[in-house]
């Protein structure tokens, strides 16, 4: 294969003689390097979202395991004290949970679900704290103080300091109100807006003011490894006292449908690859027709069609590489800077927007300025997009870029392999 | 002297819509190693037919021809490949230069086929390109390069694997008549050089003049002149 490399790659080197040859070969390695850059971003949003959510719903939301419904403090202790050393567990500990209704300034948030939680939570699950970030005020919980998201904090219109109103229903036959007076001592916010709408924390201690015994004891588990969660269930079964959830039962149907999305996303994208790497057929047929004179040549000195065929399979394979490396180091750096892209294309587009308007308002009286255009709402879903992208997913999208490269270059090369030296010469 | 080629009843026809062309009608020719032949005949008699024909480039519609004792008719794709590239050289009228290329890697390309040594493939184009008048011109692109400099690369080309038998075809039928001269000269003293067989087609009766035996095709049919 070394003599038909020789020979594509001078090809490929003197492109800028043939204009029509080098025009094509450009589109197609930029249609190739934005299809690749639509692939890697595809993915990597994707992956950063489902990561994200999966890291915030570990952290937050569903954890591990829940060993739930335990009546008694001492059978949280006896839980804890069986588990704590257990070389799977990052942490554990014990949390309340129930439908609570936030009020100030004569506004309440509806109900949600509600936790109390360890005093020092913040300080020893290492974990949370990452996820709950802290915007203002300090993230501490001592007694009668409570922990708000910013969400909750713009609904009730309060600042740290501020006191609000948490109110629950007794569950038992009296179905009382009971409610408690808090002081807002942080505001946080997770990331995800939709659930900083749910959160809010205090203290267990609190918590017992408002709840009394009405309310059973949780005990959340952290592993060091999720994907050991039924091995390590099965090991640690408290069946009599209390039962089981694992992120599995609270997530299983979100993390399926959010892979079934992704993988279906990736496939529409591969197929813009795929469309995209179709280009090389123009591309090989016409440097087939401007090179019509050297394919005689060559088999006239006694180039056998497969050579003549490996030629311009690798002429195509070059051209879906050209592709590719752009795609990928574009793919990349976009990734990496994707925020930060989204927020200079939303100031282009605002300018564009309001310049446009102020050039139309010398022409038309009392035109309405436009509001800003937010390409990206944080206050939609998330405050910022996450990206991941694995290696073996790169590897993936370069294999497929290349068989794809090789699948639309087979015909024309395989026509360029049979053309006939004796027409090309005696038309030539 | 050992005969190199034997051509055997040669019939080459072509089938049109309207009608059927019957190019060669029975040929028999033989040459022999180290010879040099001129065909001559008018324009479409055939002569490139049959010349592609000696060379592996076109197929026969019957007869046989005998390369070194062994039917070139009866050989596949492959053996016919490795055949062209060791046994024929070609030069046509054009001299089919790969505008990519050097001069000096246009004569190299051919050795590079089977065995991928530049060194040496290096080396041998460097000779034959001094033995043609062109050791100045090694690194030039055919485009810088005149057209009596191109043929001259062609046939240093020709050469590079030692061939047999060199097919020339109207070798200087775009040449001025001083480049005729000149490249006609440098062709046979390499030829004698080489002592490579050798068949030119020509419309010049002084050119074939030059050659051991003259034929001429004519009415599919080739008959001996001199």
């Amino acid at each position: 294969m070394k003599i038909e490399n020789f020979i594509v790659l001078r090809y490929l080197k003197n492109l800028r003689k043939s204009k029509e040859i080098s025009d094509s070969a450009l589109v197609v390695i930029i249609a190739i390097a934005i299809s690749v850059i639509f692939f890697i971003s595809s993915l990597s949003i994707m992956n950063g979202y489902i990561l994200g959510r999966m890291k915030i719903q570990f952290e937050v939301v569903s954890f591990h395991i829940i060993y739930t419904n335990i009546a008694t403090i001492d059978n949280v202790n006896y839980i804890l004290e069986n588990i704590k050393n257990n070389k799977d567990v990052r942490f554990s500990s014990i949390f309340r949970e129930s439908k609570v209704l936030l009020s100030a300034n004569q506004i309440n948030t509806g109900l949600f679900y509600f936790r109390t939680v360890e005093e020092n939570v913040f300080e020893e699950d290492t974990g949370l704290s990452e996820v709950v970030r802290l915007i203002e005020g300090k993230k501490s919980i001592h007694n009668n103080e409570i922990l708000i998201s910013k969400k909750t904090k713009e609904k009730l219109r309060v600042n740290v300091g501020d006191y609000i109103y948490l109110t629950s229903i007794k569950e038992d036959a009296d179905a009382k109100f009971l409610i408690k007076r808090v002081k807002v001592s942080g505001i946080f916010t997770t990331g995800f807006t939709e659930l900083d709408e749910q959160l809010a924390y205090v203290n267990n201690k609190t918590g017992d003011d408002l709840f009394k015994d009405t309310l059973k004891y949780n005990v959340y588990v952290k592993l060091k490894d999720y994907r050991k969660t039924e091995d390590f269930l099965s090991k640690n079964s408290f069946s009599y006292i209390s039962y089981p959830y694992t992120w599995i039962d609270y997530n299983y149907n979100e993390f399926t449908a959010l892979k079934f999305e992704k993988g279906v996303i990736g496939l529409i994208v591969m197929l813009v690859v795929f469309v995209a790497a179709l280009n090389i057929l123009t591309v090989i047929n016409i440097t087939i027709l401007e090179k019509r004179n050297d394919i005689g040549i060559l088999k006239a000195i006694g180039y056998s069609p497969e050579n003549i065929v490996v030629i311009f399979l690798l002429n195509g394979i070059y051209l879906g590489f050209g592709g590719l490396i752009f795609g990928v180091i574009f793919g990349l750096v976009i990734m990496r800077h994707l925020n930060e892209i989204m927020i200079v294309f939303s100031e282009i587009i605002n300018f564009i927007l309001l310049f446009s308007t102020r050039i139309i308002s010398i022409f038309v009286r009392d035109i309405p300025v436009p509001s800003r255009i937010e390409i990206f709402s944080k206050d939609f879903y998330l405050d910022k997009i996450y990206t991941d992208i694995y290696f073996s997913e790169i590897v993936i999208i370069c294999f497929l870029t290349l068989i794809f490269s090789i699948l639309s270059s087979i015909i024309p090369s395989v026509k360029a392999g049979s053309i006939k030296p004796n027409e090309v010469i005696k038309n030539g | 002297m050992d005969n190199l080629l034997e051509i055997r009843s040669l019939y080459k026809t072509y089938s049109t819509e309207a009608e059927v062309l019957h190019i060669l009608n029975g040929i028999d020719f033989t040459l022999k190693k180290g010879e040099s032949v001129s065909i001559t005949g008018e324009s479409g008699s055939g002569k490139s037919t049959f010349l592609n024909m000696i060379g592996g480039l076109d197929a026969v519609t019957s007869g046989n021809i005998y390369f070194e004792g062994v039917d070139i008719t009866q050989l596949d794709e492959a053996e016919l490949t490795y055949f062209r590239n060791k046994k024929i050289g070609f030069i046509f009228q054009s001299h089919y230069l790969l505008e990519e290329f050097t001069a000096i890697e246009n004569v190299m390309i051919p050795y590079l086929i089977h065995s991928f040594n530049k060194k040496k493939a290096y080396k041998k184009a460097e000779e034959l390109l001094e033995f043609v008048g062109l050791s100045n011109r090694l690194k030039h692109f055919p485009s810088q390069l005149s057209g009596g400099e191109k043929q001259r690369v062609a046939i240093a080309r020709a050469f590079i694997n030692e061939p047999s038998l060199i097919l020339a075809d109207e070798p200087t039928g775009n040449l001025d008549e001083r480049n005729s001269e000149k490249i006609l000269h440098l062709l046979f003293d390499i030829v004698k050089n080489k002592n490579s067989s050798f068949i030119i087609v020509t419309h010049s009766s002084h050119i074939a003049e030059l050659t051991d035996k003259e034929y001429r095709l004519e009415n599919g049919l080739l008959y001996k002149k001199r």
